[in-house]
């Protein structure tokens, strides 16, 4: 079965189907993701494969799943890393369907997503099989569930690396055990605002769950993004992870509301300042760097949540975001760009975007 | 400020991760950071600082190794007799080279395993339902009977009757793996 991806719409969207369904928590809670690492009993860990080993491996789990005759249910398919361009490689990374770690030419990387964009597998990252799967808002349970499902599928076709003390074997003893990593990516603007993240940060490290920015100087997140994480994967049951994590996620989400409602009850102006402000940069700049966009996408989306903006929907977020990072931008203007006419371009994009909305 | 990467092109990236306390500056230009995956890396990079962190706590339990039981086994020699993993590439790289790797290294992973998971070392989760075994057998098997039909065209008798020998011996292990049910090793 060969197939040419070059048309895939995982190309050329700017979001990921799911990323268009309003979720749980939406206005706080992004986005859910939960990843489990596993192996195959049978072959090394991939930093130990030469590059014949690693193509060997991938042509296992390309036989064992795409034969003529199978029919998986989720309608997988198979995307050959080294055979992308480099935009398209970018891109893919862009949506966190891929990782860096799988583009090493000698590595043999694939990656096996659904159309929706919501499972996706990556076939020789740092272990040979890490399963995938986002959902939008606060849904880590339906992520582990669906995780759990293609987990099943694939341990009916591959004996994994499993041993019963320590759990399912992985490349990192970080991961060992459930090999669970399960996440949310928050917007935290008012925590921000009012001071409070650093605080709000420290309490989760030392809950054991680990928090980061997108990226962002000294403990700031640029576009006050933080990805919220479990930090230890042996010893509770995938379940227990879960149910911690959302626990204290659940506590972040209502700090976060408070800190917003006791902005606008005091502060309504100064709020509203701030935002129409930002909207006018996207909406008027003529060159913007990715940093100064995300600040003002923040605000831009803090004020649809707040009600403050109403003629624009919340998705407003990753579509600025995404239109905004470099493969995307490059995506768009069909050629590569050097940094400085990215942000000429960035800002050209940013206001096509915000200008269908009028 | 000119990027720490590549000292050619201007730094316009900066970014601080902190892992749990854990501060790393970066100061790159747009096309290095790209490049790195810096600002990709959102959501991937579950152990951006861990490596080293792992390739200290390594060095640590080996130092501990040598005080504890005073005897003069040398860590720096032990391997992992499947994949050939020396425990000086362990500590450097902090990843392990294949699943008989956790044994092989038994004794300096287990305090390296407890620090990480906050003391725990039992996994209480998932079991595999161990249907793959089952399946990967009956494919081998099919392939052996693809060869066995090549070779008997190919009048190859000594050969068929060796891949004919292997057959019965996979058969007899699919007849037992029915009987055991799922029965792990
Ligand atoms: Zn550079
Ligand atoms: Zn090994």
């Amino acid at each position: 079965m060969e197939m040419i991806m070059n048309n895939k719409s995982y190309f050329s969207n700017i979001l990921s189907p799911w990323m268009y369904e309003i979720g749980p928590e939406n206005e706080i809670i992004l986005s859910s993701r939960v990843r489990l690492a596993r192996n195959l009993d049978k072959y090394q860990f991939p930093s130990r494969c030469n590059e014949a080993t690693s193509k060997e491996i991938l042509e296992d789990i390309k036989s064992n799943l795409f034969f003529e005759g199978n029919e998986d249910i989720y309608g997988f398919d198979l995307i050959y890393i080294n055979e992308l361009e480099n935009i398209q490689k970018l891109v893919l990374m862009e949506k966190h369907l891929i990782s860096p770690n799988l583009l090493k030419e000698e590595n043999h990387g694939a990656c096996i997503i659904t159309a929706n964009e919501q499972i996706s597998i990556m076939v020789n990252e740092e272990d040979h099989i890490r399963i995938q799967c986002l959902f939008p808002g606060l849904q880590l349970k339906q992520a582990l569930e669906l995780a759990n499902k293609v987990d099943d599928y694939f341990e009916e076709k591959f004996d994994y690396a499993y041993s019963e003390d320590k759990g399912y074997l992985t490349s990192c003893p970080t991961n060992v055990g459930t090999g669970l990593r399960a996440s949310v990516m928050m917007h935290l603007p008012a925590l921000k605002m009012t001071n409070q993240i650093n605080n709000i940060v420290t309490a989760m490290n030392q809950l054991g769950l680990v928090v980061r920015g997108i990226y962002g100087e000294g403990s700031e997140a640029i576009g006050n993004i933080f990805q919220v994480s479990n930090q230890t994967t042996l010893g509770k049951s995938e379940n227990e992870i879960i149910d911690d994590l959302h626990g204290v996620i659940l506590q972040i989400v209502e700090q976060e509301k408070l800190a917003r409602k006791a902005i606008i009850a005091t502060n309504k102006n100064r709020l509203e300042d701030r935002i129409f402000r930002s909207f006018g940069i996207l909406k008027y700049s003529r060159i913007i760097s990715s940093n100064e966009a995300a600040e003002h996408i923040s605000n831009l989306r803090l004020g649809i949540d707040t009600g403050i903006i109403d003629s624009i929907p919340s998705t407003v977020l990753f579509e600025l975001l995404n239109l905004s990072l470099p493969g995307f931008l490059q995506m768009n203007s069909g050629r590569v760009l050097m940094p400085e006419e990215r942000d000429y371009f960035r800002a050209i994009l940013i206001r096509e975007k915000l200008n269908q909305f009028q | 400020m000119l990027c720490q990467q590549c000292n050619k092109n201007n730094a316009s990236i900066h970014f601080t991760k902190i892992v749990n306390g854990e501060k790393n500056e970066y100061h790159l230009c747009e096309v290095c950071a790209e490049e790195n995956g810096a600002i990709l890396s959102f959501g991937f990079n579950d152990n951006f600082s861990v490596n080293n962190l792992l390739s200290g706590l390594l060095n640590i339990n080996q130092s501990q190794g040598y005080s504890q039981s005073n005897n003069k086994v040398n860590t720096f020699a032990i391997k992992c007799k499947k994949c050939g993993l020396a425990y000086t590439e362990l500590s450097k790289l902090g990843r392990l080279g294949c699943s008989d790797c956790y044994k092989a290294f038994d004794n300096y992973l287990q305090p390296l395993i407890r620090r990480l998971h906050s003391g725990n070392f039992q996994h209480t989760g998932k079991v595999p339902k161990r249907g793959g075994k089952h399946i990967s057998l009956s494919k081998k098997l099919n392939s052996l009977k693809q060869e066995l039909k090549v070779l008997i065209s190919n009048e190859d008798f000594e050969n068929a009757a060796i891949v004919r020998d292997k057959i019965k011996e996979l058969e007899n292990q699919v007849i037992n793996e029915g009987k055991d049910g799922n029965d792990y090793e």
